[in-house]
């Protein structure tokens, strides 16, 4: 199943430690569902007015996850 | 359906949007909202997967979602929700998302699928609470203004830090029977107990000796307000609420009870005008 989560971060991190945590926090979602990643998620820096005017920006993460009790 | 890190007894499915930490400070606010859907029995979890797939392109979340039978968490406690519309509503709140709508009266929202709802909700609720030093009390827009810790809605988040037009969950929200049941259950009232409990409990780690005052004044107000309210129940006269007042003074830990007496006459009365 391919699932997309869109991660917030702090406006005062960078893009590259972020891009490195939203993978991870990715891949422990679908551990929390008993699932596991299958090949390799594409990630987009997304940066929006509505993210800005709460000081954040975000990091888009599309993937396929098993289908459960992996 | 995973299983939550905060409650290992509630399933949790991830929502689509969400911060990672909370780069603000911990949570300072539990907060009331409601879905605008209508009430059956699986609409937490189907509250939940609305979140999880971002139904309509709309990236929203909250912490949990319950019904009458049911909690499902969605967000991580160490991490913030995208809900209230503003920075302080979201980063430093615990939201829940009740089944129901702002239109709903008093009675409607306390149907036997509401009292179910809250029932579900209260351990939950309390658990959190104790964990964050965030007391039962609800908090006026003052309060939130100035980041002090208790129980809100995202109505009164609006007020406080603008942004949002959302006024869930309504005026006929039952507060006060809500507050009642999440500080002792049902129809008890807050005993003394209660309150030597939970603000001993918060004051040992609290963040000093003017909030210990406060809280204690807090507390004092909490039993005259609880006492007062239904017809037919006790009202505290002054010496009461004195009396109170010193006995959980007394309650407090040393080092705080010292420093609460440092303050003297002028420091208490400013702290009294500044409640």
């Amino acid at each position: 199943m391919m699932r997309t989560l869109t991660i917030g971060f702090d406006l005062t991190k960078s893009e590259d430690e972020a891009l490195a945590e939203a993978l991870e926090e990715f891949t422990e979602a679908a551990r929390r569902e008993d699932r596991v990643v299958v090949g390799t998620p594409t990630t987009t820096v997304v940066h929006s007015e509505e993210r800005a005017a709460l000081g954040e920006y975000a990091v888009e993460v599309t993937g396929e996850w098993s289908d459960g009790d992996q | 359906m995973g299983t939550s890190n905060d409650h290992p007894e509630l399933a949790f499915v991830q929502a689509s949007g969400y911060t990672r930490g909370r780069a603000d400070g911990p949570p300072l606010w539990i907060v009331v909202h409601d879905m605008e859907a209508s009430e059956y029995s699986g609409r937490a979890e189907s509250t939940a997967q609305y979140f999880a797939t971002g139904a309509g392109g709309r990236s929203v979340s909250s912490h949990y979602c319950v019904d009458d039978d049911s909690v499902v968490q969605c967000v991580d406690l160490d991490d913030v929700a995208w809900t209230v519309g503003n920075r302080p509503g979201n980063y430093r709140g615990i939201n829940w998302e009740f089944a129901g709508f702002a239109r709903q009266t008093f009675d409607e929202w306390l149907d036997p699928f509401g009292v179910a709802m809250f029932g579900q909700a209260a351990p939950i609720i309390r658990s959190d609470s104790a964990r964050f030093h965030i007391p039962l009390v609800r908090c006026a827009i003052a309060d939130l203004l100035a980041f002090r810790p208790g129980v809100t809605s995202h109505n009164d988040l609006r007020i406080a830090f603008d942004v949002t037009d959302h006024t869930d969950p309504g005026g006929a929200f039952p507060w006060g029977w809500f507050l009642e049941l999440l500080n002792g259950g049902g129809d008890m009232p807050l005993t003394l107990d209660d309150l030597r409990a939970i603000w001993t409990h918060d004051l040992e780690d609290g963040p000093g000796v003017e909030f210990a005052y406060k809280a204690v004044l807090r507390a004092a107000d909490g039993v005259t307000e609880l006492l007062e309210r239904p017809a037919g129940t006790v009202t505290l006269t002054p010496e009461d609420r004195a009396a109170i007042v010193a006995d959980l003074l007394a309650a407090l830990t040393p080092e705080i009870r010292d420093a609460v007496a440092d303050l003297g006459e002028g420091g208490a009365a400013q702290v009294r005008a500044d409640i």
